[in-house]
């Protein structure tokens, strides 16, 4: 949480008075920050899916939200619960890869190592990578989702590509 | 690695991170896969709201789009384009441009007035030597070598950064003064709020507040009007390594800012010390415990200031004044 959140204290409070099109400006406002946090922990096959039962869970627990201003904060811990619930009910499959010169394929298998790497670093650089290289979401806009300060984001952001650059090289090795 | 550019793809793309992006891109969020949640437009609306409904939405789009392009010509600048000056040499003005590189130099009875491209100006004050390093329509930095400067910026943030030999003053969207002379300065903002990076620390200062500048580095923010037994303590313990009990012996409750900065940069053995005084001056919000606080968390720290009401810096545009 942070030093000051996006105001999303009209929305949410329209949201629970059953407003479904301030529920869905919310979920237009969050859902990239929602993805990156559920992909740092699950398949990207399962990502989308797992993103619409959090908006669902946010959705029908909105009452139990105390601080309309935290609803960042709240939504992303709502994503990490129901992450983590999936890896404990999941067996995760291992993505075979078939050896291919085919430059495509090169590609896809070099997205799955750099995906594989990021999730391999601790949870707050890896969600604030997700964010920034996977949502395309930019330092100054994931501080605001999230509610972390930029300074956080920003050493999360040096430190975690720091980490990456060498989880990556290893794997070359 | 282009820092910029992995903070918000400004400047020159760096090419690990333009690749990373590149190959990531295709596990990026699907938009379209909204079913599940609902949208605008299964908001239940009455014929009389759908009959108004168009006359809204244009006035909306109208009000935005001229809104957008008041906006864009605000913001933009062309690289490298000099900044206009006014020359104040007692009753007499001159006017003249800043270029990228030019020094800028003011004797004692001299002031110059900059306009900052288009989100603000600069007062630079008699006795005072400014460069301008670089000018872009999403960053714009000035060298303060030594002088003052009276900025007043609206602009979103890390637009306009002053750079000092103590460090980089990054504007929050607000109005601050800057002092330096050898390697010794003060900085206060009056407005938003200011992110300084140091060699070592960083400060991020909001309005009101005052930091000393030494030994290229900030000090510990703390308001103006602090007592003076605090600010001694503060400055033998930012500078002279001295000790941090003085400090926690002279705070008071509106000074819970500077304990906050503290619980970041004291040795771990002392976080306790110092959540036992903030806690007893600004009781913490629930999800902060001591725990977590001697562990280091800084998502409690976060959790902790937001819950000290100090403004919000990310809404930058609130602090509309400052374009006036």
């Amino acid at each position: 949480m942070t030093a000051d959140a996006l105001d999303d204290t009209p929305l949410v409070r329209a949201s629970r008075d059953g407003d479904r099109s301030a529920f869905g400006r919310l979920y237009t406002r969050y859902s990239r920050m929602v993805h990156a946090i559920v992909l740092a922990r699950v398949p990207p096959a399962e990502a989308d899916d797992l993103v619409q039962d959090v908006f669902l869970s946010a959705m029908r627990d909105l009452h139990a939200l105390r601080d309309e201003r935290a609803f960042g904060g709240w939504l992303a811990t709502i994503a990490r619960n129901r992450a983590n619930g999936w890896h404990r009910s999941s067996i995760e499959l291992v993505e075979l890869t078939e050896t291919s010169h085919d430059a495509r394929q090169q590609e896809e298998e070099e997205a799955r190592r750099a995906l594989a790497a990021i999730r391999s670093l601790s949870a707050a650089y890896r969600e604030t990578l997700m964010m920034r290289l996977v949502e395309g979401m930019t330092g100054p806009e994931i501080a605001a989702r999230t509610g972390l300060t930029p300074d956080s984001v920003r050493v999360n952001l040096h430190r975690g590509m720091k980490l990456l650059r060498e989880a990556l090289e290893g794997g070359t090795r | 690695m282009n820092d910029d550019y992995l903070w918000d793809r400004s400047g020159e793309p760096d090419a690990e991170v333009a690749r990373l992006e590149s190959l990531l891109e295709r596990y990026r969020h699907d938009d379209k896969r909204t079913a599940a949640v609902p949208t605008a437009g299964e908001d239940a609306g009455g014929p009389r709201r759908r009959r108004i409904w168009p006359f809204l939405a244009a006035a909306a789009a109208l009000v935005l789009v001229v809104g957008g392009a008041l906006l864009a010509y605000r913001f933009l600048w062309k690289s490298g384009e000099a900044w206009p000056v006014t020359i104040v040499s007692g009753t007499t003005t001159r006017t003249t441009r800043l270029g990228v590189g030019d020094e800028l130099r003011t004797d004692a009875h001299t002031r110059a007035i900059v306009q900052i491209a288009r989100v603000g100006e600069v007062e630079i004050g008699p006795g005072s030597s400014v460069r301008l390093i670089t000018t872009t329509s999403r960053r714009h930095i000035l060298r303060l070598d030594r002088g003052t400067l009276v900025a007043r910026t609206w602009a979103p943030p890390f637009t306009f950064a002053v750079d000092t030999p103590s460090g980089l003053a990054s504007d929050i969207g607000c109005a601050f003064t800057l002092h330096h002379a050898d390697d010794l300065g003060q900085l206060h903002v009056t407005s938003g709020w200011v992110d300084f990076d140091g060699r070592d620390r960083s400060s991020l200062i909001p309005a009101g507040a005052v930091t000393e500048l030494r030994n290229g580095n900030p000090g510990s923010p703390h308001y103006a009007d602090a007592p003076p037994a605090l600010r001694a303590a503060l400055h033998a313990y930012d500078f002279e390594h001295g000790p941090l009990e003085p400090i926690l012996a002279s705070v008071r409750r509106r000074d819970a800012l500077t304990l906050l900065h503290l619980l970041e940069r004291v040795a771990p053995e002392k976080r306790g010390l110092v959540f036992d005084t903030l806690a007893r001056l600004a009781p913490p919000p629930r999800e902060v415990t001591r725990a977590g606080i001697i562990n280091g968390e800084l998502e409690m720290v976060d959790a902790w200031r937001h819950s000290l009401g100090l403004g919000g810096y990310k809404k930058w545009w609130l602090y509309w004044r400052d374009a006036l």
